[in-house]
Formats: C-alpha cells, structure tokens, sequence
C-alpha cells in the first residue's frame, strides 16, 4: 500500500474530506485488502491512542472537544428537602452495576452487596475493620477507562468466527502479567473536601467520624448527618444532610456509589469511553455520562433531575429506561411510566458574570458593598432608540407562559439630583411585559420592555421592581415568555451613574425583598 | 436469575469492555467526533447490557456488537442522510472485521500500543499525537500549532501510526511467541 493511502486515511480519519472524496476513498479502501486493515488497525488504534496518551497528560491540558461540566456549589438543601421527600430511585446503572438479577434488587443497607459488576474486582480488598493502615495509593489521573489494575481476564477465545466452537467457560479470572506492580491495596477514589456537623466513612460494619481531607477509599460509603462534599478527579458529589451512601467502589470499567437513602447532588465531567460513573439506589440506577444532576432517594421512589448533560435512568424491577436530558427531572417509583418532564423554573437570578457586554456603556467593576463584589456599572444613559443600542445581555432558561416578577438590585451613583440619574431598561425578546400603573408607564417604547426606576430613594445596593419614583412598594413589572427554554434579556442603562449587581425573576417574589438580600434563598452563601 | 445467566450476563459486559476499542474506534471512525462516539458508545453498552440475552456465547460478539452501535450510529444521524451512511458503515465493517481474524487478544495490542507510545522519542511524532489524542484536536487545530500545513500534518500522522503499527506487531507477535 502506498504512502498517499496512508495519508488519505488520516485524512478521512480526521473528517477532512467531503462527501464525495469521502466516497471515493471509501470505494477504493474497500477494493485494497491492505488498505483494509491498515484502515481498521487505524480505527482500533484511535481508542488506545486516546486512552494512552490521555492517560500520561494531566487532567488540566485535557480539551476535550465535549464541553467540560464546571463545578458548582451545590443546591442548597432547602431545595433538596423537596426532592427528598419524593425521591429515591437513584441509580440507573442498571446495566453495569446490576445486583445479582435484572429482576430482583432486594437490597437492604444490612446487605451490602459488593457487587462490582462489572471486570472481576481487582483492586478491592475485603472491607477490613476500622484500624486499617494499607497502602493507600493516592488518587488516581483523571479516568482512563482500564486503568492498572489488569484484571483483564482472558475472554473466551471464541468470538472470532460465525461457527460455534464449545462455548467458553467462564473462568476464573486469570491474572494478566502486571504490566505495574499488582499488590493488595486500597484505592483511594476520592477525598472529602468538606464536612459539616456529625458525618462518618463507613467501612463494612465499622464507623469512623469523618474529616475534611480524609481520603475515601474504594469500598466504603458516608453516612452525612450534616453535608458532605466529595471530590473525585472528575467530578463532585455532594451529600445533604441525612443522606447515606452505603458504598464507593471503584472497578476498571468505572466507579459505582451505592445510595441508599437521601439526596446527592453531581457536577461530573464526561467520562472516557468504556468508564461509567453510576450511582445506584434501591429502585433504579443511574448511569453518567458526564452531567450537572440531583438524585434524591426516597422510601418509594427516586426522582433524578439533571441541570446539564444527560443521564439515563433505568428501573430494574422492569427494565422500563428513560433518557433524561438537561433542565428535565424524572420520578422513578414502583410502577408507572418513566418519562423525563421539564423542571419548573420558578427562580432566576442573573449576576453581572453572566452578562455580555455589547457596546461601551457597561463595564465591571468591583464594588465592596455588590453581591459578589462585582457590579457592572454605567456612565452614560441612552435616550434614543435602544434597538442597537450598548447593553448587557442574558441568556437564561425560563417557562412559556408562566408569570415572574422581575426585580432588579442597583446603586444610584449621582451625588446630586439623584432623581435624575437612577433608571435602567429590560428588554425581554418574545415575551409579554406587563409594567403596573405609573407616570413613566410605556416610557419604553415597547410592549417587550420595562422600566426599573428609583434606585435613589437608598444609599447604596437596594431592589427596585419597576417605575419606583412615587414609592419603593410599587408592584413589581411582570413577564411572561412565550416559549419555552432560551430566552434573552437585555440591560439598558437609562439614567446614569448606575451599578447593577443582580436582576431576579421570581414566580413568587410579589413584594420587594429585602435590600441585604442578594437573591432568591437558594442562592445565598 | 439463576447463575448460569448471571454468569452469561457478566460475560456480556466483560467481552463489551474488552472489545470497547474496536466499538469505540467504529463509531469514532463514523462520527469523526470523539466526543459523539463517546456518546453513541455509552449508548451501546447501556443496550448491550440490557439485551444481554440476546448473545449467544461463542458467536461472533463484535459482529452483534457492531449491529447494534449501527442502530446507535443510525439513530443519531439525519434521516436524509442515513441512505448515504450506509454504504460508509460497510467499509468500516469490513476494515474492522479484516483485522479481527489477525488473533492475540484486544488487551494484548493495547498494551504493546502503550509500550510502542512509551518508547517513542518525544519529537514532533509524540507532540503530534499528544495533541490530536490528548487534547483531542481537530487536524486543523494540531497543524496549526506545529506551523504545519494541513497535507503535512497528515503525512506526519501517517509515518507515526506505521512506526507504532510496525512496533506494536512486533511486539504482539514476540508476546505470542513468548506465550
């Protein structure tokens, strides 16, 4: 096979060719037994390749094409309380993590099966009793999906041709040459990054209290009396109070949590090919293939919402499934349909962070007494058309057809003539803006803006709902998008000096909150 | 369930994850998306696992396997597209299959791969794969990066991938021998 061959299948390899030369080089390959195989060793490769060389780089030169899920401070856990009260089903997994049947899970907490499914257990000693000293191997790179330990059994021979030779037996896992040093150790999977109030590792029958800092070793589980954050490589967990996880293990196809009662909440970057994160309750299992979610495990049920990626929740009692895709939440109980339906979106605060700044009128700039300590500020006010005009813009998720009420927190910067120098401009697209009585009423010029006036009646950071000059209780201005999902709102400044360090659309803030308060409860600090 | 299909369930999932090469470099051949292979190759395995019962020990896994990442591959493509996929999911087949009968096991190449990757002089070859590979760049992103023309980049990554093929079989043939 010549060397243009070889070139034209990196080529093809690395989606350079069109449709037609794609054709034509398929055409040919198909009809070059040598190029044949050269085309699927290069194919096979791919997958070594990544794992190899992303196995010896650092997890933070990984750019991955797929986005990278950041992690975020956990949902407070007032909001959790809600989902706990229906919730359980957690795990999907199904697949892998599968207990002993498909059709039975009668697993209790008394009986922790350690049933790591999937290669034979390798790196998993028996649960010792608390006073363990083992090796314990610090965490390991970001996951490669086989990493060292090679229980890599000898597959049955068989598979290579359509004729059916004796079927091969199952056996026992034959241990590979180690390729590094294969010893009996504990593997440390994760650290707890944060501990508050009475929590404990688990490690078989035995409890011990836990810290901030200890590692959590594969096999054994939290019990979170207060919160728990765990921190893996690649991902973070976060436990609310109450919450129980029997166990944590780690296997070379991937790692499984075993939650048996109460709420975690996940922010996982995409796993590798071939390696699953799964967590597992009594009703279901769920597999991540790199997500923001929740899953809150109940007596009866499981209800897991996912914010980004998505997850696949499956019940084993029936093997019934359902995709979850982001913004969407699905409860798993003892019967019923598995459908995935969208999260109510009651509550939306946007921060200057999330803004993009078009034009010159706005900038950051740090302020002390803002929330976050970041403001976006305005020197200069528009009085002309705002079609075109410098603004910030929001790209945010919201509900068709639901009523928020929109409040805006900003400083008026003027010394003088305060009066003058304190309003600002949303502009929501596509939405129905419902703006109460007033003076200044239609001032906007669009059915699809409102007016935000009257920062000046206090001296610093307070919440204005609308045309506040007669009064700070006025009504608040209401909106009501038309579709569902993305929408855009744009910020323009009015009236300057202005700074602005959060606007919050509540379906239930009718009255003005408090001006100490930065947004809607769950997002306090 | 009772434990011979426990047993034939787990080595359902044991011959996926052995054979995740071969499916993940199938679809990643498709897709020409790291990434979405990723996806489609979660999906597959989820399905493999579940239809478990539907493999016949001793029969050719990969090809039941490779069925069912096609579902997988079709299902995400645009429907008016899908006739002309077809026929470029029967190369990739083929060149898949044609590789199948050359013997040693999956993990076998895998590990002479790494060795071969370990041994190679860091120069431009291991530069290049470790961007293309390890950060996942497009070809376009890697030439750049290296001042490269997009031809030359190819040609690179072809004489690299012959030195690693030439001493992976090296390698694997010895382990054989050896064995």
């Amino acid at each position: 096979m010549n060397d243009s061959m070889r070139v034209e299948i990196e080529r093809y390899l690395d989606g350079g060719m069109t449709p037609g030369e794609s054709a034509a080089f398929l055409d040919s390959v198909r009809r070059d037994p040598e190029a044949l195989a050269c085309l699927g060793h290069a194919l096979e490769d791919q997958a070594h390749l990544f794992d190899a060389v992303r196995a010896g780089a650092t997890a933070g030169t990984r750019r991955f094409r797929s986005p990278r899920v950041r992690i975020r401070p956990l949902s407070r856990p007032e909001t959790n309380a809600l989902w706990i009260a229906g919730l359980a089903a957690a795990g999907l997994f199904a697949l892998l993590v599968a207990t002993s049947t498909s059709g039975s899970r009668p697993r209790t907490p008394a009986n922790p099966p350690k049933e790591i499914v999937f290669a034979p257990p390798v790196p998993v000693p028996e649960p010792v009793p608390a006073p363990r000293k083992p090796d314990v191997t610090p965490l390991p790179e970001p996951p490669r999906p086989l990493p060292s330990p090679p229980k890599v059994d000898a597959p049955p021979p068989g598979p290579k041709r359509e004729d059916p030779p004796p079927p091969p037996p199952p056996e026992a896992p034959k241990p590979a040459p180690p390729r590094e040093p294969v010893k009996p150790t504990v593997v440390q999977i994760a650290s707890l990054d944060r501990v508050t109030g009475p929590c404990f590792l688990l490690d078989g029958a035995a409890k011990t209290a836990a810290k901030a800092g200890a590692p959590l070793l594969s096999g054994q589980g939290i019990e979170a009396g207060g919160a728990v954050s765990i921190k893996f490589p690649d991902a973070r967990i976060d436990l609310v109070a109450g919450t129980t996880l029997r166990e944590c293990s780690q296997s070379p196809a991937g790692r499984r949590l075993r939650l048996v009662s109460g709420t975690l909440a996940a922010d996982v970057a995409k796993q590798p090919a071939g390696s699953t994160l799964v967590i597992s309750t009594p009703q279901a299992d769920v597999v991540v293939v790199g997500t923001r979610f929740t899953v809150a495990c109940g007596p009866d049920s499981t209800r897991v919402e996912v914010r980004e990626g998505r997850v696949r929740v499956s019940r084993p009692a029936d093997g019934a499934s359902v995709e979850v895709p982001p913004d969407q939440f699905t409860v798993v109980g003892a019967g019923g349909p598995l459908e995935a339906k969208l999260i109510p979106i009651d509550e939306i605060l946007l921060t200057p962070a999330q803004g993009k700044l078009f034009g010159a009128d706005w900038r950051p700039v740090k302020d002390a007494e803002a929330a976050g300590g970041i403001a976006l500020e305005s020197l200069k006010g528009q009085k002309g058309p705002l079609q075109d005009a410098p603004c910030v813009a929001y790209t945010v998720n919201a509900e068709a057809g639901k009523t928020y009420f929109v409040w805006v927190r900003g400083k008026c910067g003027a010394r003088t003539a305060r009066i003058e120098h304190d309003a600002v401009i949303l502009d929501f697209s596509d939405a129905e803006v419902t703006e109460p009585p007033g003076p200044n009423k239609g001032l906007t010029g669009s059915l699809e803006r409102g007016l935000f006036n009257g920062f000046m009646h206090q001296p610093g950071f307070g919440w204005v709902g609308g045309d506040s000059d007669q009064g700070r209780e006025a009504a608040p201005v209401a909106v009501k998008f038309a579709k569902p999902g993305r929408q855009t709102i744009r910020l323009y400044s009015w009236e300057s000096p202005m700074r602005i360090d959060a606007i919050w659309l509540s379906s239930t803030q009718k009255t003005r909150p408090d001006d100490l308060q930065t947004g809607p409860p769950s997002s306090k600090k | 369930m009772n434990p011979h299909d426990d047993e034939h369930r787990r080595a359902v999932m044991r011959l996926a994850l052995e054979h995740r090469a071969q499916l993940w470099g199938f679809l990643v051949g498709l897709t020409k998306d790291p990434a979405k292979a990723e996806d489609l190759f979660q999906n597959t395995y989820l399905i493999l696992c579940e239809k478990w019962e539907q493999y016949r020990p001793g029969t050719n896994f990969l090809a039941w396997a490779r069925q069912i990442a096609r579902f997988e591959f079709l299902a995400s493509v645009d429907p008016e597209r899908r006739p002309f996929v077809t026929a470029e999911m029967d190369v990739l087949e083929s060149a898949m299959r044609a590789v199948e009968t050359e013997g040693g096991a999956p993990s076998s190449r895998r590990d002479a791969l790494r060795r071969c990757l370990d041994q190679m002089p860091q120069a431009k070859g291991r530069r290049v794969l470790e961007l293309r590979y390890g950060e996942g760049l497009a070809g376009e992103q890697v030439a750049e990066e290296l001042g490269l023309s997009l031809n030359a980049l190819y040609t690179m990554l072809s004489r690299v991938r012959r030195v690693l093929q030439d001493c992976v079989e090296r390698r694997v043939r010895a382990e054989e021998g050896g064995a």
